[in-house]
């Protein structure tokens, strides 16, 4: 029958070729002695293609209709191209993201009354930071508050007659001040005995100190808060966790409460605890129970809520969801790359009988096709990552990012779609192959 | 030996009823031939070239090249042997409309390992045989008939085949483009290219030296 299955391999072929009947045979008059083998009517070997005419063949069949094969090609476009995006935009946004979290945020915990008091109160207990040392992964730990209703006051040197400057003045422990990882340009932290005894002692941000005339090397020295003289033991350069103790004067608690009164209720006093790294999420749950044993259910402990976390992992969902979108893009490309094959195969049967004519064999019909179909997916997965490449720098430069993209991705996805652009010629190439000559010539 | 022997050849179209399309050809082809095939339509003339130029198997039978029994080699071997053998030439020309005549031609030998300049070189060779190297470059859809077929002889010849095998030359032609490719046809027999045609067209088939008759699947002596 005219279809039949290649079985026999190049090596049997050679021994056969030692027929004697064979080679007994008359030499073809017109046999090209500069071809190495050449087929010859004596001596028939297999026909043979080189891999250029194969590739020449392969790019002349896509370049005949080249509309036809962008429109082939844009689902794989699409589809490599938003995969490669998503996976670097979300690598981009998450390389971000760890760098805007740092170990402050986890290892934070507050501790505040809720609900909030409706009358000015202090529910943590003078012994607080004592009370808390107490628990295992606790580093330091300490109430603030923001006193005189969170207003201003007016502070100004003590010697010198002037304008009084306007600042904000806060409440704090030595050990909120420490679990803040509070740093000074100067001076000292105020002792547990001045806490103690509420002293009259101050720290002032490097900002009032040079509004009212302070040097970091000149403490300690008095100022007037309120018209009340103070002393100024240190000068405070850095709060990471309190940012906001960098605007004015820091008092201890006792002072600032036999000065200001209670915590009110616009600005209530909470309690912060430096714990080792991954131990917030213990000391929390912990803290109220630890603070006020006789009534735990007036405080809820929080470890720093971490948005930038919830942020990456929304994120991660999305991009989640754009893969598996892309996927299914990929995967439309790859049946819009089969049935233009099926239908250019259709419009070049007689091209397909007058190849097997000219000799070719079934596997290089199929070479031929699975060749135009894996180039058509190569070529979309090279365009499609290369836009990728663009939007991802654009949406890095537009939010003032780094870009970070996995170079395996950027050379694997090429590949990923020319393997898709093969398995997608697979059936029409097969079916091609199978086109008999005889009946591919009479149409 | 003979350069082609068909020896009881019986081609059978499976179906219901089978089709009994060639019924045991005895012939012998020798070097040089030039054989015409005539008969009404229907009555196996193609099914026997496509069974000569290989692309389709008898059912049972004999058929040797150069004393090759075709039906005792693979598929492969048949293919290759096919490239090296036999130029085609068909009513429909069956050109690429996407390439020029030049490109056109090179497909021959495509399939037998040529390299690009030798395919190039033969394909220019065998373009000014046919006389049309001044058309090496033009597409064939701006081609006549008679230059269309004349590219497709170019590209028949181009791999140096021993055997033209042509079905229906002129069919798709003008009484004067008929003549010229009869005259084409007898200059090449004359530089010993075997040439078997069939045609339905009894001034073609008197052209041959060896003429036969095709009825029914069995074939006879036209004289
Ligand atoms: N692939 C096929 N399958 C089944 N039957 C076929 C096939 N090809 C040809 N036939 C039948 O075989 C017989 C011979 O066909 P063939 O094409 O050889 O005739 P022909 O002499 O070339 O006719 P024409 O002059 O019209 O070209 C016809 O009856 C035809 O219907
Ligand atoms: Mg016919």
């Amino acid at each position: 029958m005219p279809t039949e299955t290649e079985t026999e391999t190049e090596t049997q072929i050679e021994t056969e070729i030692e027929n004697p009947a064979q080679t007994q045979a008359q030499p073809a008059p017109q046999a090209q002695p500069e071809t190495p083998a050449p087929p010859t009517v004596a001596q028939p070997c297999p026909a043979r293609m080189r891999l250029a005419a194969l590739w020449f063949e392969i790019l002349a069949g896509l370049l005949q209709r080249p509309g036809r094969a962008i429109f082939t090609m844009l689902g794989t476009v699409l589809g490599i191209g938003s995969f490669v995006a998503v996976t670097g935009i979300s690598a981009t946004a998450s390389g971000q993201i760890s760098a805007d979290f740092t170990l402050l945020d986890a290892t934070t915990v507050n501790v505040t009354q809720y609900p909030p008091p409706n009358t000015a109160t202090l529910p943590f207990p003078a012994d607080t930071s004592k009370r808390l040392a107490q628990i295992d992964g606790e580093v330091a730990a300490g109430r603030w508050w923001s006193v005189n209703n969170g207003q201003t006051v007016d502070a100004q040197p003590a010697l010198a007659s002037g304008e009084p400057v306007k600042v904000q003045a806060f409440a704090a422990d030595s050990g909120a001040l420490k679990a803040a990882e509070a740093s000074l340009a100067g001076g000292n932290i105020y002792s547990e005995f001045a806490e103690a005894h509420a002293a009259r002692v101050a720290l002032v941000s490097t900002a009032v100190a040079t509004q009212l005339g302070i040097t970091a090397d000149a403490v300690p020295c008095p100022i007037r808060i309120q018209g009340q003289q103070y002393m100024v033991t240190g000068v405070l350069k850095k709060v990471p966790a309190l940012p906001q103790l960098m605007l004015g004067v820091v008092l201890p608690a006792a002072t600032a409460q036999a000065a200001f009164g209670l915590p009110s209720v616009n600005a209530p006093a909470s309690v912060i605890i430096r714990t080792r790294a991954g131990a917030a999420g213990v000391v929390a749950q912990q803290a109220p129970v630890t603070i006020r044993p006789d009534q735990p259910k007036l405080l809820t402990a929080t470890s720093t809520p971490v948005p930038t976390q919830e942020r990456a992992m929304v994120l991660s969902r999305v991009s989640g969801l754009v893969a598996i979108l892309a996927l299914v893009v990929l995967i439309i490309g790859a049946v819009s790359i089969a049935n233009t094959t099926m239908v250019s195969i259709m419009e070049r049967t007689a091209e397909i009988g007058l190849r097997r004519a000219l000799g070719a064999r079934t596997r290089h019909i199929i070479g031929q096709f699975l060749g135009e179909t894996g180039v058509l997916g190569a070529v979309g997965g090279v365009v499609g990552t290369s836009l990728a490449l663009l939007v991802i720098l654009g949406v890095a430069l537009a939010q003032r990012w780094t870009p970070v993209v996995d170079p395996r991705i950027v050379f694997s996805a090429p590949v990923i779609a020319a393997v898709v652009g093969v398995l997608a010629g697979l059936y029409p190439s097969i079916r091609a192959s199978r086109i008999e000559p005889i009946e591919a010539l009479t149409a | 030996m003979s350069l082609l022997e068909l020896d009881s050849l019986v081609r059978t179209y499976p179906g219901d009823p089978p089709v009994r399309a060639l019924r045991g050809i005895n012939l012998t082809i020798e070097h040089g031939d030039y054989v015409t095939v005539m008969g009404p339509s229907g009555s196996g003339k193609s099914t026997l070239l496509n069974v000569i130029g290989l692309l389709d198997q008898p059912t049972s039978g004999v058929y040797r090249v150069a004393g090759t029994d075709t039906t005792a080699i693979s598929q492969a071997r048949r293919a290759g042997l096919r490239a090296a053998a036999f130029g085609f030439i068909f009513q429909a020309f069956h050109l690429l409309p996407f390439r020029s005549a030049r490109e056109n031609v090179e497909l021959a030998g495509i399939y037998s390992h040529a390299t690009a300049r030798q395919r190039r070189e033969r394909a220019l060779a065998a373009l000014e045989r046919v006389g049309l190297p001044h058309k090496a470059n033009a597409l064939p859809a701006h081609l006549s008939g008679g230059e269309k077929q004349r590219v497709a002889i170019a590209r028949a010849i181009a791999g140096g085949p021993e055997v033209l095998l042509c079905d229906e030359p002129t069919g798709s032609l003008d009484q004067a483009n008929g003549h010229a490719i009869m005259d084409l046809f007898d200059q090449l027999n004359g530089t010993g290219i075997t040439l078997v045609v069939i045609t339905h067209d009894p001034t073609v088939g008197a052209r041959g030296r060896r003429r036969f008759v095709m009825l029914d699947g069995r074939l006879s002596d036209a004289d």
